[in-house]
Parts: C-alpha cells; sequence; structure tokens
C-alpha cells in the first residue's frame, strides 16, 4: 500500500511540473520547473528499476523474527544490559528478550523504579493488566536460553 | 458627554463583577502559592486586582484564625472558583491536615474542601498532588492521600506539576473567567499547556534522534540514557519555561524528573541513573 501511495504522488507531482513548465512566463520559473521535472523523472525511473522486492523483503524480516537466527540470553549476559553508563537496556519478558534502550517509557533504562537487564514477566503482569499490546511495539533482539 | 461617559466607566466597573477564589491549601508543601507568586506578565498583583476576588488563601489573606473561617463560609455562598493544592486524606479523621479551629471545633481540610466543592462553580486541582496524588501519596502512602477527583469522586480541572507552573495556573483561571470553560484532556488537564510531552519540542531533540547521548551529567547531548522523563511527561516547560520564561531543566543541564507526571515521583524514579 505504501509503495502504491509512493507512486501515485510521484505521478500526480510530476504531472504537476508538466503543468507548471506551460503555465510559466518567466524564462526562469519555466527552467526551475524543467529541472524539478527532470529531477522528478530520474526519482521515478530509479524506483522502477530497483527491483520492488527488496524493499518489501527488509519489511518482511523485520517483522519475522523466525527468519533470522534468535540471538539466546543467559540471565548473566542479560545483566550485562542494563542501560547503565550508556549500554543497551534489555528485558525479558515470557522468555523473549526486548530491547527497550531507546523506548520513551524506559529512560536510564529504568521504569517505574525497575531496572533493565532482568526478567520482568511478574512485574509486567502485575503493572500492564490488560495484557501484550505494549510489548508488540517493542524490537526484539533474541530469547532467554 | 463626559458626564455620560463617566457614567459608563462606572457601570462598566460595577459590572466587572470579578468572581470569587479560594484557594484551599491541603496535604501538601504550600509549593504551588508560593510559585504562583512567581507569575510574570500577568503576575499575582493583576491577578488579585484585575482577574479575581482573592477570598480565601491560607498564605495569603489578611485576616487569621477565627474571622479567617468566617470569611470561608462567607464566600462559599456567593459564586467563586476553588483551587486546592496538596492532596486529600480522610485517615484519622483528617487529623493531618487541620483547616481551622472554630468555636471549639476541629474542621479538617477534607470537610472544608468537601463543602466548598459541592458550590464551587469550577474546581482546579493546582499541583500533581492534587491532580494525581503526587508526592504526598508516594509509596507507601501512610496517611492514605488521594487526588482532589479521587477524594470528591468527580472530574475537576487538573494542573499537574510540582509545583505548578504559575503561568499555566493563571492561564487556566483566565479561561474560567473570560470563557466559562477550559478544554481538557482525558486525565481533566487543560489542552492548552498539556498537549505534547516536553520531548517535542526539547532543544535537544536532534541528539535524541540521531541517538547521541550524554555520557554524564553537564554534557550537552540527549541526557535520555541518564534517566530523562521528558519523552512521557505532558508539559508546557520547553515553551513557556519556568522563572519568568528564563529556562527549564533540560535547558539548565538537568533532565526532566516527569514532575507533571500521573505517576510522580514513584513513576519517575531514579531521577538519574549511571
Amino acid at each position: 500500500m505504501d509503495k502504491k501511495l509512493r507512486h501515485k504522488q510521484m505521478l500526480e507531482d510530476i504531472n504537476y511540473c508538466n503543468k507548471m513548465i506551460n503555465l510559466s512566463y518567466c524564462m526562469y520559473a519555466k527552467q526551475y520547473w524543467i529541472n524539478l521535472f527532470n529531477k522528478k523523472m530520474e526519482e521515478a525511473l530509479k524506483e522502477l528499476e530497483a527491483p520492488e522486492t527488496k524493499e518489501e523483503n527488509k519489511e518482511e524480516t523485520k517483522q519475522e523474527t523466525a527468519r533470522e537466527p534468535e540471538k539466546q540470553f543467559t540471565l548473566e549476559e542479560l545483566a550485562q544490559y542494563d542501560g547503565s553508563m550508556g549500554k543497551a537496556a534489555y528485558i525479558a519478558i515470557e522468555g523473549i528478550v526486548y530491547d527497550v534502550s531507546w523506548n520513551s517509557c524506559w529512560g536510564g533504562g529504568t521504569h517505574f523504579g525497575l531496572l533493565a537487564g532482568k526478567e520482568l514477566t511478574a512485574e509486567f503482569k502485575k503493572g500492564h493488566m490488560k495484557g501484550i499490546e505494549v510489548l508488540k511495539e517493542l524490537p526484539v533482539v533474541g530469547v532467554l536460553k | 458627554m463626559k458626564i455620560a461617559q463617566e457614567a459608563v466607566d462606572r457601570i462598566k466597573e460595577g459590572n466587572g463583577n470579578k468572581i470569587n477564589f479560594i484557594w484551599i491549601e491541603a496535604n501538601g508543601c504550600a509549593g504551588d502559592i508560593i510559585s504562583f507568586l512567581n507569575a510574570d506578565e500577568p503576575d499575582a498583583l493583576y491577578f488579585l486586582k484585575e482577574m479575581v476576588n482573592l477570598k480565601y488563601s491560607p498564605s495569603l489573606m489578611q485576616a487569621e484564625g477565627e474571622r479567617a473561617y468566617e470569611e470561608f463560609l462567607e464566600t462559599l455562598n456567593t459564586d467563586f472558583i476553588l483551587g486546592v493544592e496538596g492532596s486529600l486524606t480522610n485517615v484519622e479523621n483528617g487529623f493531618y491536615d487541620i483547616f481551622a479551629y472554630y468555636k471549639g471545633k476541629t474542621i479538617s481540610v477534607a470537610e472544608a474542601v468537601a463543602k466548598a466543592a459541592e458550590k464551587a462553580k469550577h474546581i482546579i486541582a493546582i499541583g500533581t498532588c492534587a491532580s494525581f496524588a503526587g508526592i504526598s501519596a508516594a509509596r507507601p502512602n501512610p496517611t492514605g492521600c488521594t487526588s482532589l477527583s479521587g477524594f470528591l469522586g468527580r472530574e475537576v480541572i487538573n494542573v499537574p506539576g510540582c509545583p505548578a507552573n504559575p503561568l499555566w495556573v493563571m492561564g487556566t483561571v483566565a479561561s474560567l473567567v473570560l470563557y466559562n470553560k477550559v478544554e481538557v484532556d482525558d486525565k481533566g488537564r487543560p489542552l492548552m499547556f498539556f498537549k505534547d510531552t516536553n520531548h517535542v519540542n526539547c532543544e535537544r531533540r536532534s541528539y535524541f534522534d540521531n541517538k547521541i547521548n550524554a555520557q554524564k551529567l553537564g554534557d550537552k547531548e540527549c541526557m535520555f540514557k541518564l534517566g530523562c522523563r521528558g519523552p512521557v511527561t505532558k508539559a508546557y516547560c520547553p515553551i513557556g519555561r519556568w522563572n519568568s520564561r528564563i529556562n527549564w531543566p533540560v535547558g539548565d543541564n538537568t533532565p526532566c524528573i516527569g514532575c507533571a507526571n500521573e505517576y510522580f515521583p514513584d513513576g519517575s524514579e531514579p531521577f538519574v541513573r549511571y
């Protein structure tokens, strides 16, 4: 869908530039629109040449974590990633390790007094009684061994 | 013509019925009224002279003792806006906060607030303690403090902040005086000040977006990994700032502690993480 919208927008832009070339009286403005038209055409050609599957594949691999080999963490390894001294912040919930380093709620690798680098299933269930909606947005980095 | 104009002016002045204002200090530190005195453009004097008739304020009123309580009672029979700072508790019959000793009786703040809230035209919870229970209700909450809306069982206008920025309080009261209403979000906070988080307009935002961190307090880069609560705190700090619009915490090289947050301070701890 994203791709379709993008292509549609590009086509609209090119048509608009074409229209403005014909409507411009000032030669400088005309030249501006000609340049812009050329630029848009180049972009469109690049878009058509680039294999579409590449971008779609990228999105797919982000969503399907099963494709990539999963990194396994022991509890000791997980404890290294507690967000202190600029390190990344990982937490484990129900066996899956999530990266919360740049999640808005986890400033400094802390959340409501909890520290990252731990297994937090119980606390999660207590604090987020509504469930796993929140977890869907978190990037996954592996599983707990 | 002159006389007619004078008459019109007089009538206008006479008709400038300023609404009354009761400011109650409940279980808190009374920091919000002190912060309010720092208001600038308009300042507290303008508030007192032009905007409202401040009929009751433990910090600012001249009367004391039983006379002060009587003034409070008299104002209850008029049109007034109620502003409460500090959280509310009824534990041990409200022993933790006494409002007045009147004719041998001890009147707790809880009782006074309940009385005033019945008759108030508008109710504003000033500060995080009144809006969301705040520091007074920090774990383990031995006094059983709750927010004003929790105590009254009804929705009020919440102006959080520890203390509430005078600009926010002044703006809310002004909106009530002018338009008789103020647009609020789902937690009762005026949208004009609490629409965006501090993160949205932070001057260090491009550091955050490019993941460039401050290594220690005092560095100029993004302090998110040091524990900044800007991304989860809705307030007006980066724009309206503090102390006559001079600065705000991040601008002054210290991370935001999220003092206007619903879960401050338990939800904001630790404030700094190394």
